[in-house]
């Protein structure tokens, strides 16, 4: 189940430079302050703040993009408890119980359970993946283009049928962006879709318009008041958050069940934290003795969420390594980052640069224990951030989101993707399509067009090739049961709620 | 539900929104046919675009729908997607736009979107840090602030520290009018 000598050579890779550690940190901080602010999201941060990554080396820049992602899972808890809004979607659950504690006083030692559980949960997350990995290498080291080019359609089929709005708009808006994954040069050098626009000849920015698509669009419909002052921000006690963190080791339990069904959770594309935090309190409040207690103020309520919000980051990693297809809005930037230094996820990655992802995973483990030195501390300044009216930060995010586009192509092409593609995700956002869909389409185009060109090749285009490939077979079957399934889902409850 | 007014209850600009995709859709499978018709080209392309025009019409019948008979038939999930804003569960607790919600108000995020582009447009003309402080300007008085000293002290000077910063940090010429 382990690879010591790859472990050992991660761990010299990671301690061989003090770079990567020296991210760490402003890393986390960066993911606390955009997970703190409502309406802000931490996949939003990811994508803002990759432009900077570009002159890091590889292992650097996933460690700060990763910490971030660390940050922000906890920071979404923090408004959550104290004024009862979820800073992300990741923390939906951590309301319910959270906030009741603070309107019984006890909200330092919410805070405090839920920076323990947070960290924990991170840990349980990577430390699954840690011992999933070299089983999973053999696993896709296994499969040929045929099974990769099924796996991202199945990825894409799922983020569209289990993400929020509708399933045939997602779908649709999955295909377009596909579509335009393809634009540009082909690799066989026939250019497609760029009507003479020499910018397009790579291909669609696809930064400039992941940012525009996740973020930009988002921040035109901020709404625009900060959040109200409330006695709970002005008394945060870094001696009772303390003692609440060291409080989250009582519910092992909580925590150990949280950690696994976020990262099973996380695991599968489409859905991660948003559903993970959601699951875990609800599996946490059918197995306590005094259910009636939760939503009340109950300490595993809180436990259970941030528990599960936060290890699904490690579980949302396993596609993003072995096969190299994000399974939501924070991989997707990840992926990016790859890209940006020519690494290529999936089973060749794994293969050949196993020190580099037991490097990952153990800095993750680490920037779990960092978090709560660095959560406790950040505690007071981030109650004030809350506060700053958001009618002056979007328009200042919108003013860094364009410099960083800028840096990314180096001229105007950056920008102005940006504009066009906030636009096109407000659209999208307005009739409820999904853009982690049209995104993820997008970054995922020319590798399944080169997949399914290569299965075309080995196969003479005879279809029958697919009948001896039992993987290919057991795919496709699993495709078509994500989408079915929602209509049997649909109908079976309609038909209880007419019983 | 009064079926005969159903044409007025369509959802038209979510029509001109399928429309329009539809149309991108053709014209890049027509563009990639002229670029070239061999197989190589063409394997994700015909059949994705093929697919995404299916998935149109099946949109498009889901609004015609949903005026006649009220809601869609289409799977709504109740759960936000891995890291995007799940709206309902995040921000609308704080100040969601209610039923006296202005005009100006619902336009809001179309102004904002427009102040964007120009932002974006005029950087050749101002440079990245003069469009930077009338765009935050702009946007600022957009989004009620009322207090000038405030709108032009700190647009100017997150202009120009935003300008600093990238200056010294991007491997390219950035375009500036004074700094």
């Amino acid at each position: 189940m382990f690879d010591f000598s790859s472990i050992a050579d991660g761990f010299a890779l990671l301690f061989s430079a003090w770079g990567p550690w020296a991210l760490i940190v402003p890393g986390l901080v960066i993911g606390l302050v955009f997970g703190v602010i409502p309406g802000l999201q931490t996949s939003m941060a990811m994508a803002m703040f990759l432009p900077i990554t570009f002159t890091m080396d590889f292992l650097s820049a996933i460690l700060f993009l990763t910490s971030i992602f660390t940050g922000g899972m906890f920071g979404g808890g923090i408004t959550a408890i104290l004024m009862n809004i979820p800073g992300t979607s990741s923390a939906v659950a951590t309301t319910f119980d959270g906030y009741p504690m603070t309107r019984k006083g006890l909200h330092n030692e919410a805070l405090g359970l839920s920076l323990g559980a947070s960290c924990i949960g991170a840990v349980i997350g990577y430390t699954i993946l840690l011992l999933l990995i070299k089983p999973l290498t053999g696993v896709v080291l296994s499969m040929g283009p045929t099974e990769m080019f099924v796996i991202i359609l199945w990825g894409l089929t799922l983020i569209s049928t289990l993400s929020g709005g509708y399933m045939i708009r997602s779908l649709l808006i999955g295909v377009v962006g596909l579509l335009v994954g393809t634009i540009g040069m082909s690799s066989n050098g026939v250019i497609r879709g760029t009507f003479g626009n020499p910018n397009l000849l790579d291909g669609v920015a696809i930064i400039p318009a992941m940012i525009g698509m996740f973020a930009a669009s988002e921040l035109f419909s901020l709404p625009k008041a900060g959040a109200k002052a409330s006695n709970a921000l002005q008394a945060i006690n870094m001696g009772g958050v303390f003692r609440g963190a060291i409080h989250s080791i009582k519910y092992p339990g909580t925590i150990v069940r949280g950690g696994i069904m976020g990262t099973v959770i996380g695991a599968v594309p489409g859905i991660g934290s948003s559903v993970a935090n959601l699951v875990s309190y609800g599996s946490a409040k059918r197995r306590s003795k005094d259910p009636d207690s939760f939503g009340k103020g109950n300490p595993n309520g809180v436990v259970a969420s941030e528990a599960a919000n936060s290890s699904s980051e490690g579980g949302s990693m396993v596609s993003l390594f072995a096969l190299g297809i994000p399974g939501g809005a924070g991989t997707a930037v990840l992926l990016a980052a790859f890209n940006v230094h020519n690494v290529t996820g999936g089973p060749r990655f794994m293969a050949d640069q196993a020190d580099v992802i037991y490097a990952i995973i153990l800095a993750n483990i680490a920037q779990a224990f960092l978090l709560l030195f660095v959560g406790l501390l950040l505690l007071p300044v981030l109650a004030t951030i809350v506060r700053v009216p958001r009618s002056i930060l979007g328009p200042s995010v919108l003013v860094v989101a364009t410099f960083g586009c800028f840096g990314i192509t180096g001229d105007l092409t950056g920008p102005i993707t940006l504009v066009v593609f906030s636009a096109i995700g407000w659209v999208l956002r307005k009739y409820r399509y999904s853009v982690a869909a049209a995104v993820i389409g997008m970054m995922l185009g020319g590798m399944a067009e080169s997949e399914l060109l290569r299965s075309y090749q080995i196969s003479g285009g005879n279809f029958s090739y697919v009948l001896g490939r039992p993987i290919t077979l057991g795919l496709l079957a699993l495709l078509i049961g994500s989408l079915i399934a929602p209509y049997v889902i649909a109908r079976i409850r309609k038909s209880r709620a007419k019983a | 539900m009064d079926n005969k007014d159903w044409l007025k209850r369509m959802d038209w600009w979510h029509v001109i929104v399928i429309l329009v995709i539809s149309a991108a859709i053709c014209l890049y499978l027509v563009d990639s046919i002229n670029a070239s018709s061999r197989v190589g080209n063409l394997v994700l392309i015909l059949p994705a675009s093929i697919l995404g025009l299916g998935l149109c019409l099946l949109t498009l019948a889901g609004i015609v729908r949903e005026a006649i008979r009220g809601p869609s038939e289409d799977v709504k999930v109740s759960t936000p997607v891995a890291g995007e804003s799940d709206q309902r569960g995040v921000d609308s607790s704080v100040d969601s736009p209610d039923e006296h919600s202005t005009v100006f108000e619902r336009a809001r995020p179309l102004v904002m979107l427009a102040l964007f582009a120009v932002y974006v447009l005029m950087i050749p003309y101002l440079g990245m840090d003069g469009s930077s402080a009338l765009f935050l300007a702009a946007a600022l008085i957009v989004n009620g602030e009322r207090r000038l000293i405030f709108i032009l002290g700190y647009s100017i000077i997150f202009a120009a520290v935003a300008t600093y910063i990238f200056k010294s940090i991007l491997p390219y010429p950035l375009h500036t009018l004074f700094i």
